[in-house]
């Protein structure tokens, strides 16, 4: 059937050339007119399993209790506290500015100059109470001690201003919509907004530091645009290195554009398919060069073996498109499908990695398997070429000849066994590897960037942390809070969750009664337990509305919060399968209330982690599941899978042993590395095996055939992965480290896939392939 | 300060405080269902990491060992003076909100829930010896001496035993008429009954009690608990102790930074400037004479002239709730972080 469609494809390819040219020319000036609209477009639900039973949680709650998508902004005196006229200018201005900022929820801003600040103190007569900054505050000396009286007064100590007084918080909650647009906030914006704050009253006493989703959202854009700068650097390594190996400025060019336009056309793609970039999936238009130039170089090579052999461009062209059609195509399917796969783990994010990957690729089948040979038809071959491409062969034949002696069984039986020692030590570290965040602060940005810096500071001035939880007691009914029974178990409940190791402090609606009622009792601590009746409970709630956060209008739904000691993995997983438990053991609290997990960022986090954990095996099983089913149907050979299946699985494996020992986590944006380095890593083996079987096809020996392979593809192979890797080697120096951390990732992937499928495969194929000319080997 | 006076500003306090609740109830609570009283206060105590870092309300030395009590039935002993805590099974749940031992091996603990415990071990094990959750009438000290002993709380409650501690009964608070009758003639209609809390207990070295109460009352027993008379008051705010000084001299304190002392029994006071308004909670008298006194927000006073006069220390606004020290003559200060040892010279 093959032999039928391939003289078919070949003639309907190159029977209009000019008409097949003209066509790309024109979809490439509109892919590119429509890349030119592409916006980046970074989301906080995008990076989150909205399926997780957290997320639904999360939001079912979301609009009464605020989200995880939080703003933090500390002021800090360089010198003394923030006892000083100019400091309470600031923050004052500071609070209004936070407050007309797009997209905020205006009743979650809270500072000592927002109204829902209060304090209260116990007098001879009752209760006593106000805001912090009295409505009629001007900075003098008498109005700075009367606040620092009632901040003394207040439980804001530690969370609102500084322990030591010398800092001083303004915070608030982002909502997902603006609600004076009606469109989706972007958050880009609001965190160029709080870069102007800073800009504007950061002053030489006063210093800033500004914490929050929207703000790392920022930080990583600012950061990804240096992308650009390394695509640059990769492109122009890949170039150098195409040109020594194709010794032609003209083949080089040509190999070069058509990976470009195979970018264009992806990225062209994407608007029109109504997305933008997220700035966590920026490695995706550079893979797709990467798969573009690694199919071309094949491309090129194939060709100008034709050439060499003496034929016209045309025929060369068009041997080179019969003889790839089948290995790039299944290749490139391999990689569409494999990456598509990916698309069944359930966060946006990364389906978008997997969506706009997969048509990358699917791009690069039109691009480099039509286009490319198409313009190679037109670059002519004079005498001198040749007779470069001869000086070459004859310098490289030596070492091809050395290299081929991998296909011989003794040296093939000492590779298997290294590898199988790789693999056990490889298991071995693998094993060590840790899901989610490993250190404190953002991972995504360097430890020492702004970012970090700010959040080690917010972190060590103020007694909580910016890491929380909440677990939302649902009671179904209005005035469940309203009770005593209900008060107790969940009074009961948050004293087990404060016990957790990792969890630091405990924040719910029935710790404020027993403090609430200690305060109805002139403060005495004998009296700091739940109030037992309904005429005291009702008078403790006197002091609190919604907006305290500890309970919905109705008291109807009670969070707890949980402050944990920081996001780590094993903090998380430890505190979430405590709470687990506890539900299960008490599957209604005081036989009408309910547990519900778990919201706010460490909630978030929790949710993310179990779906990472979740995916960490079946995103390999899809990509692995593509590889076996194409080269089946490519090859009709389980040896032949065997031979490029293995080397593969143990990349990915050594790939997950250098992640752990790295100590790089594996998190929504690490995840889909190994499996993409699956995708290139195929593409070598496919290539290489193809060409080899079809030369032993021909009746050549073992040796000789896969010397001759070396000749045509391992060049190339060895080509393609060189200039990738030193192109992505550049990221290590991105101003974010998980850009970084990819750059480490796919340095190695790349280069040793390429190990994998120029030493391990034919030594793998000298056992497997028994039978097949093994008599002629010497 | 007229007594009466005192009596209509605290009935009116009262007042308000039913006011705003039966207020609130109309606001919020559309389904007033008095909830039937739980048997919390026979539930047993939870053992937890964090009992020992958490609210205690009383600490006591028994023998070379302390024992603390605290938020919901925690029951702590160390054995090297405070430097770690073993938190020990209880019967009940409840706050518990002081201890008393009469000797080594034999201790008594009260709280909420009305909750009587007793020891026989040195605090090792617990009996549920009382409760009365539906009374919703706290206790708050007990004191324990030959056979007769007595427990008090909010509302004023009075519990008494006459075997030793083995069993308790409630009683009647009883001051002597002649004073309540006194007042009577100022106040129109019959007096109110008394219902204030009784704070704190103390008993001096010659045998004589003393109540500290809500309301700036103070009463004196000159017959071992069994009756009482109210002393005049210097303040209408709440006292949560008396602390016996030598002789018939006597330190009382409470509300607001509040500390006045007497040297004849409680019938002059004179206040002592403390320099805060944090309300105190415990007073002791070391081995060396130095007086302590603890309070909420942090507040440590020491004086080391008999009380005439107090220093402040707050070394952080952590609530202290207790202090005592033990037979090694460590000092050991409680609150809502659980208890620590304390070195006076800091």
């Amino acid at each position: 059937m093959l032999s039928r469609i391939i003289p078919a494809a070949e003639s309907l390819v190159f029977r209009h050339r000019i008409l097949v040219i003209i066509a790309f020319v024109l979809i490439t000036i509109f892919m590119g007119y429509s890349a030119s609209h592409l916006k980046i477009d970074a989301g906080f639900t995008k990076l989150v399993p909205m399926e997780h039973e957290f997320m639904k949680t999360y939001v079912r709650h979301q609009k009464e209790f605020g989200g995880a998508n939080k703003i933090l902004v500390a002021l800090a005196p360089k010198k003394g506290d923030i006892f000083t006229p100019e400091f309470f200018t600031a923050i004052q201005k500071v609070t209004e500015e936070v407050f007309f900022l797009p997209g905020v929820d205006r009743s979650r801003v809270i500072s000592i100059f927002t109204p829902n600040a209060r304090f209260t103190e116990v007098t001879e007569e009752g209760f006593a109470g106000g805001s912090l900054v009295p409505a009629d505050f001007s900075p003098t000396p008498e109005f700075l001690q009367k606040v620092r009286t009632n901040l003394l007064k207040s439980t804001h100590i530690g969370r609102l201003v500084a322990k030591d007084f010398t800092a001083a918080l303004v915070k608030t909650d982002l909502m997902e919509i603006d609600p004076q647009t009606g469109k989706k906030l972007n958050l880009l914006n609001v965190a160029k907004r709080l870069e102007d704050i800073r800009e504007k009253y950061q002053t030489e006493n006063i210093d800033i530091h500004i914490i929050g989703f929207a703000k790392v959202m920022g930080d990583m854009t600012d950061g990804a645009a240096r992308v650009v700068l390394f695509f640059g650097i990769a492109f122009l390594v890949t170039a150098l290195l195409v040109y020594f190996y194709t010794l032609s400025l003209r083949r080089t060019g040509v190999l070069l554009g058509v990976a470009l336009i195979a970018v264009i056309w992806q990225l062209g793609l994407l608007p029109l398919m109504g997305f933008g970039i997220d700035p966590m999936g920026i490695l995706v238009p550079f893979l797709v060069f990467a798969i573009a130039i690694s199919h071309g170089v094949q491309m090129v090579s194939a060709n100008s073996a034709g050439l060499f052999a003496g034929k016209s461009p045309l025929e060369a062209a068009k041997t080179s498109f019969s003889s790839l059609l089948i290995p790039g195509l299944t290749a490139l399917a391999t990689d569409t499908i494999g990456f598509a796969t990916i698309f069944l783990i359930k966060i946006r994010i990364i389906q978008e990695m997997a969506m706009t990957a997969g048509i990358g690729v699917a791009v690069i089948i039109l691009t480099n398997l039509i286009l490319l040979p198409v313009v190679l038809s037109y670059v002519s071959a004079n005498e001198m070429y040749r007779e470069k491409l001869k000086r070459k062969a004859a310098l490289m034949a030596p070492i091809w000849s050395k290299l081929s002696s991998v296909a011989s069984r003794p040296v093939a039986a000492g590779i298997i066994g290294l590898c199988l020692i790789l693999a056990l030590l490889g298991a071995w570290k693998a094993s060590d590897i840790k899901i989610g965040d490993t250190q404190a602060g953002v991972p995504e940005l360097r430890p020492d960037s702004r970012y970090n810096l700010d959040t080690a500071f917010i972190t060590k001035k103020f007694a909580i942390g910016v890491d929380i939880m909440s677990i939302f007691i649902e009671g179904g009914e209005a005035d469940a809070g309203v009770n005593y029974e209900n008060l107790t178990e969940v009074d009961d409940f948050e004293w087990f969750l404060a016990n957790i190791d990792g969890v630091v402090y405990t924040v719910s609606l029935a710790k404020y009664l027993r403090y609430a009622n200690a305060g109805w009792n002139e403060g005495s601590p004998f009296w700091r337990v739940l109030p037992t009746n309904q005429p005291s409970i009702a008078s403790c709630f006197l002091g609190i509305s919604s907006a305290s956060g500890l309970m919905n209008a109705d008291v109807s739904v009670m969070p707890i919060y949980l402050f944990t000691r920081d996001h780590k993995a094993e903090t998380i997983s430890r505190i979430v399968a405590a709470a687990r438990k506890y539900r299960d053991d008490h599957p209604v609290l005081s036989n009408k209330l309910k547990i519900a997990l778990m919201g706010n960022n460490v909630g978030v986090m929790a949710a993310t982690n179990e779906e990472v954990q979740a995916s960490q095996t079946p995103i390999l099983l899809y990509v692995y599941g593509a590889v076996i089913l194409f080269c089946l149907i490519a090859f009709r050979s389980i040896r032949a899978v065997l031979c490029i299946l293995l080397p593969l699985g143990l990349v990915s494996l050594l790939g997950y042993a250098l992640m752990a020992i790295l100590g790089i986590g594996l998190k929504v944006n690490t995840l889909p590395i190994v499996a993409l380095g699956v995708g290139v890593g195929v593409d070598y083996g496919i290539y290489i095996y193809a060409s080899f079987n079809s030369i032993l096809n021909r009746g050549e020996s073992f040796r000789n055939a896969y010397e001759k392979t070396l000749d045509i593809t391992g060049n190339g192979v060895l080509v393609t992965a060189l200039s990738l890797a030193i192109g992505v080697a550049t990221w290590i120096w991105s101003p974010l480290q998980f850009q970084a951390d990819m750059g480490v990732l796919l340095t190695f992937l790349f280069l040793v896939n390429m190990l994998g499928a120029v030493f391990v495969l034919p030594a793998l194929a000298a056992w497997l392939l028994r039978g097949k000319n093994t008599a002629e080997n010497p | 300060m007229d007594f009466s006076n005192k009596r209509t500003f605290q009935f009116c306090r009262t007042l308000v405080r039913v006011l705003l609740s039966a207020l609130f109830i109309g606001t919020i609570s559309s389904s007033l269902i008095f909830a039937a009283q739980p048997d919390r206060s026979k539930r047993a105590a939870i053992i937890m990491p964090l009992a020992a870092k958490t609210l205690i309300l009383d600490l006591v030395a028994a023998g070379e060992r302390t024992v603390a009590v605290g938020w919901r039935g925690h029951i702590l002993l160390s054995d090297n003076d405070g430097r770690s805590w073993r938190q020990v099974k209880t019967p009940t749940r409840d706050m518990l909100t002081s201890i008393y031992f009469t000797d080594d091996s034999h201790g008594w603990a009260v709280g909420h829930g009305a909750v009587i415990l007793a020891t026989e071990d040195g605090g090792e094990t617990w009996e549920l010896q009382y409760s009365a959750p539906e009374e919703e009438r706290p206790l708050f000290d007990v004191i324990v001496t030959g056979n007769y002993g007595f427990a008090v709380g909010a509302y004023a409650k009075f519990m008494v035993t006459q075997n030793g501690g083995k069993s308790w009964q409630p009683s009647e608070f009883i001051i002597q008429q002649d004073k309540i009758v006194a007042n009577k003639a100022l106040v129109d209609e019959e007096p109110l009954p008394f219902d204030y809390h009784l704070n704190g207990i103390a008993r001096s070295a010659a045998g004589t009690c003393y109540i500290a109460a809500e309301a700036g009352f103070i009463f004196r027993s000159n017959d071992g608990g069994h009756t009482w008379q109210e002393l005049p008051s210097p303040y209408e705010g709440s006292f949560f102790g008396i602390l016996p000084l030598d002789g018939e001299k006597l330190i009382v304190y409470g509300l607001r930074g509040h500390i006045f002392r007497s040297e004849n029994g409680g019938q002059n006071w004179k206040q002592i400037e403390t320099g805060t308004t944090a309300l105190l909670t415990d007073a002791a008298t070391l081995k060396n004479g130095t007086i302590i006194v603890t309070g909420m927000g942090g507040v440590i006073l020491t004086s080391t002239d008999n009380g005439k006069s107090f220093t402040l220390k707050q070394p952080n606004r952590v609530s202290l709730t207790s202090v005592v020290e033990t037979k090694s003559g460590a000092l050991i200060i409680a609150g809502e972080r659980g208890a620590k040892i304390h070195k006076i010279a800091e």
